[in-house]
C-alpha cells in the first residue's frame, strides 16, 4: 500500500527496530536497568511475541517506542528506535507526535483505563482520526462508524453514542482496537490485549487482529505472559528476563528446541489442558529479581538447575545456537537442549 | 475413580438473588439479579471439584454462598453432616473452622499494618486455641516460608510468598475443606506451578477437601477430580475430570475449551477454535428456556421447530450415555471432540 508521509521514511529499511534499547530509572535505593540492552526488529504483516513475567521488562520497551516513558525519572543510557530508518528518538518531539497513534498504535490490557469515561466512544475514535487527518467532523464521524463496524460491534450507530461505562469488557477492547486502527497504522503494539478478557471473548479478540493483520498486513507486537496465546498466533518470539532478551527464534524454535534454560524453565512448568495428570508440576525455584538488584552475571542462574561458577561470571552474551534467527544468551545451551529432548521425548 | 468415597461437602439446589432496588427514598425491589440458580453438586473426602466458567457466572457467589461469606436466598449445603445454613450465629463461627478460603489476590486480603506473626496468631486466638513457641514457625515451614518472615510485613513479600501466607492462614486451624478462588490467576507464570504442587501437597498430607473455582482451564485439568462448567447461574455440564475434557456434551463447554490457547504451535494449528458470537446476557434478564442459546453455535445450526425448543424450555441436567455421573443441561447434547489428550 503506498502511503502519503508528511515525514520522508525509507521503505527499504525494517518497519521497526530497537537497538540495543537501555531505560534506567534512577531512584534512591539505586538505579533500575529496566530495559539493558535490548534489539529487535519488525516487519510487515508479522506477528512478534514479546514473552516474560512482571518486572522482565517487556512493556516498558513498547512504552519507550510510544514516547510513554517520562524522561526524569527515566534515562536513556544507549539506543534507538527507528521506524523505516528514520529515528524517533533523535526526531524532535512535534515530529514524534505526528507518527505516534499514526504510524504505531498500542492497545492496552485495561480498556477502561485507557478510554476516557466523560467522552462518547465515536467522538474519542473521531478525535483521534482529527489528530492526524485533515478532515472534516462529519467524515471523522463515519470513519469512527465504519471503524466500529469493523472490529465486529453490533449495531455502531448507537454504541457511537454511548460512553465506555456502557460497553462490556469485550466491546471496550474492541473500542480501543478501533481507535488503534483509526489511522491505518503500520505497527500495533499490543500489550497483554486479552488478558483481563475471558477465554471466548479472548479467542473473539485474537481472531479479530489476526483478520486487520491479514487484510492491511499490519505489523504486531504482542506483549504477553500468556504461552498458549503466543503459540496461536507469534511468528517470532522474544524471551526476556530481569530488562534482557534471553531467548529469540522462530515459534517453533522457542516452544520444541529452547536452549535457554529459563525457557526451557517455563515451557516444563506449565499445566496443558491437553495431558492427562501429569504427576507434579516441575516448577522453577525461587522468584524472578528485582530490578533494582538484578544476580551478578546471568541474570538468571540462582533459580537455574544447569547453573555453574561460569554463570555468575559474566553476563552471556546473546549467540547463535541452531537455526539462522535463533539466539540465546546461556551457557548451558547444549545441556538445555539435551534435557528438552528428553522432555520432549516423555 | 472409585465411587466409594464419603461425602464431604453436599450442595441441594442453592439459590442466590440479590435484589434490584429502585427510588430514591422508597426503595422498591424492581427485579433480581439470578446469580446463582439452583446449583447441585457433592464433594467427596479428599477430592477437588473445580468449578469454572467465565465472569459473571456465578461461581464465586456459590462458593461464598457455601461459606455464608454471603447468605443464600435458599438451598441446602451440608459440610460433613452439619447443615450449614441451618447453624445460629455463634455455631456458625465455631464451624468456619472446618471450612476456610484462600482468595485470588492475597495482598488485599492481608492486613498491611499487621506483621505476619500478628495475622496467623490472630486465626488461632478467635477461635481460642493457644498459640506456642512453635505453632508460627512449624505452619510457616508447612507452606514452604522459612521462620525469618515471621516478623516482616505483607508488603515485604513477592506474590507468591504471599499466596503462601494466605494458604498458612487458611490450613492453620485443620479445616476439612477449603474454597480455592483462583488462588494463582494473580502469579507470574513460573510461580504457579510452585503454589500447585503446594495446594497439592497439603491435601495429600492434611486429607483436605477443596472446591475450587478457576477460569484457567489449564490448572483446573491438573488439580481436579471432578469439573463443574457454569454458565449464567446454574451448571450446565459436570463431569469426572478426564470425561468432561475428553468427551464434551454441552455446547458451551466445548467452546470453553476449544477457546483455551495450548502453549503448543504444532496442536495450534491443527486445532479448531469455536468462536462464540456476542457476551454473556445479563444475568438479571437471563433468555427464557435454554441461557446459553443466544450465543449457542448449534442453535444457530438447528431448525426453526428444534429452536424453539430450546427458547421454551430450560433443560435439565441430565445423564449423558455412560453412566459415571457425566450430566449436561443441553436438549441436544452431543459429544464433540475439543482437545485431544
Amino acid at each position: 500500500m503506498v502511503r502519503a508521509h508528511d515525514i520522508d521514511l525509507d521503505t527499504s529499511a525494517p518497519l521497526l527496530e530497537v537497538r540495543d534499547l537501555r531505560v534506567h530509572f534512577v531512584t534512591d535505593r539505586g538505579t533500575v536497568k529496566a530495559v539493558d540492552g535490548v534489539s529487535w526488529m519488525v516487519g510487515e504483516g508479522e506477528t512478534l511475541a514479546i514473552v516474560g513475567e512482571s518486572g522482565s521488562g517487556k512493556s516498558v520497551s513498547a512504552m519507550t517506542i510510544l514516547g510513554l516513558i517520562q524522561s526524569p525519572p527515566a534515562v536513556f543510557p544507549t539506543g534507538d528506535i527507528m521506524l523505516r530508518g528514520r529515528s524517533l528518538m533523535k526526531m524532535p518531539e512535534k515530529q514524534q507526535r505526528r507518527l505516534r497513534g499514526k504510524e504505531i498504535a498500542m492497545i492496552f490490557q485495561d480498556p477502561l483505563t485507557a478510554l476516557n469515561p466523560v467522552f462518547r466512544i465515536g467522538d474519542q475514535i473521531a478525535e483521534m482520526v482529527r489528530t492526524h487527518q485533515k478532515v472534516s467532523r462529519a467524515v471523522a464521524r463515519r470513519r469512527a462508524l465504519d471503524l466500529l463496524g469493523e472490529v465486529g460491534i453490533p449495531n455502531p450507530p448507537v454504541r457511537l453514542n454511548q460512553y465506555p461505562h456502557e460497553f462490556s469488557g469485550g466491546m471496550r477492547q474492541r473500542a480501543m482496537i478501533a481507535m488503534a486502527l483509526a489511522n491505518d497504522p503500520q505497527v500495533l503494539l499490543a500489550d497483554e490485549p486479552t488478558t483481563a478478557l475471558d477465554v471466548t471473548v479472548q479467542a473473539q479478540i485474537m481472531a479479530l487482529l489476526e483478520k486487520l493483520q491479514q487484510d492491511r498486513n499490519t505489523a504486531i507486537v504482542l506483549i504477553t505472559h500468556d504461552l498458549g496465546v503466543v503459540a496461536s498466533h507469534a511468528d517470532r518470539i522474544n524471551v526476556m528476563y530481569a530488562g534482557r532478551i534471553v531467548e529469540t527464534g522462530s515459534t517453533d524454535e522457542i516452544f520444541y528446541q529452547p536452549r535457554h534454560a529459563y525457557t526451557f524453565g517455563l515451557l516444563s512448568s506449565l499445566a496443558r489442558m491437553d495431558h492427562r495428570r501429569q504427576e507434579r508440576l516441575t516448577p522453577i525455584k525461587g522468584v524472578p529479581p528485582s530490578l533494582a538488584n538484578v544476580p551478578k552475571g546471568c541474570p538468571f542462574h540462582p533459580r537455574c538447575r544447569f547453573a555453574t561458577d561460569e554463570c555468575v561470571a559474566a553476563v552471556p552474551p546473546l549467540e547463535p545456537v541452531a537455526g539462522a534467527g535463533h539466539l540465546a544468551a546461556c551457557v548451558h545451551s547444549d545441556r538445555v537442549g539435551m534435557a528438552n529432548d528428553e522432555r520432549l521425548a516423555l | 475413580m472409585t465411587r466409594a468415597e464419603v461425602p464431604m461437602l453436599e450442595v441441594a439446589n442453592l439459590v442466590k438473588h440479590f435484589p434490584i432496588r429502585s427510588g430514591i427514598f422508597i426503595k422498591r425491589t424492581v427485579g433480581q439479579v439470578q446469580a446463582v440458580d439452583g446449583v447441585s453438586f457433592t464433594v467427596y473426602k479428599g477430592q477437588t471439584v473445580a468449578l469454572v466458567g467465565e465472569s459473571g457466572c456465578g461461581k464465586s457467589t456459590t462458593a461464598r454462598a457455601i461459606l455464608r461469606l454471603t447468605e443464600p436466598t435458599s438451598g441446602r449445603v451440608v459440610l460433613d453432616g452439619v447443615e450449614v445454613l441451618k447453624l445460629g450465629k455463634e455455631n456458625l463461627r465455631r464451624a468456619r473452622r472446618d471450612m476456610q478460603i484462600i482468595f485470588q489476590d492475597p495482598y488485599a486480603s492481608l492486613n498491611p499494618r499487621m506483621t505476619i506473626r500478628q495475622i496467623l496468631s490472630e486465626k488461632y486466638q478467635l477461635m481460642g486455641t493457644p498459640v506456642t513457641r512453635s505453632t508460627i514457625s512449624d505452619l510457616l515451614d508447612t507452606v514452604g516460608l522459612a521462620e525469618e518472615y515471621a516478623d516482616r510485613y505483607p508488603h515485604e513479600f513477592s506474590g507468591g510468598q504471599r499466596q503462601r501466607v494466605g494458604i498458612a492462614r487458611a490450613i492453620a486451624l485443620n479445616p476439612k475443606f477449603v474454597v480455592l478462588d483462583e488462588p494463582v490467576s494473580a502469579l507470574d507464570v513460573s510461580i504457579q506451578a510452585q503454589i500447585v504442587n503446594l495446594l497439592e501437597d497439603l491435601q495429600d498430607e492434611l486429607g483436605l477437601t477443596y472446591l475450587f473455582i478457576a477460569h484457567d482451564l489449564s490448572v483446573v485439568r491438573h488439580i481436579s477430580d471432578r469439573v463443574a462448567v457454569m454458565y449464567l447461574g446454574g451448571i450446565v455440564e459436570i463431569a469426572d475430570r478426564d470425561d468432561l475434557f475428553d468427551r464434551p456434551y454441552h455446547p458451551y463447554t466445548q467452546a470453553l475449551i476449544s477457546a483455551v490457547p495450548i502453549p503448543d504451535p504444532r496442536v495450534e494449528r491443527a486445532r479448531e477454535t469455536i468462536v462464540l458470537r456476542g457476551d454473556v446476557p445479563n444475568p438479571a434478564n437471563p433468555p427464557s428456556g435454554c441461557r446459553f442459546r443466544t450465543r449457542c453455535w448449534k442453535f444457530e445450526q438447528l431448525t426453526e421447530a428444534e429452536r424453539m425448543v430450546c427458547v421454551e424450555h430450560r433443560p435439565a441436567l441430565a445423564e449423558v450415555p455412560g453412566g459415571t455421573g457425566h450430566r449436561a443441561a443441553c436438549h441436544y447434547a452431543a459429544v464433540r471432540e475439543v482437545v485431544r489428550a
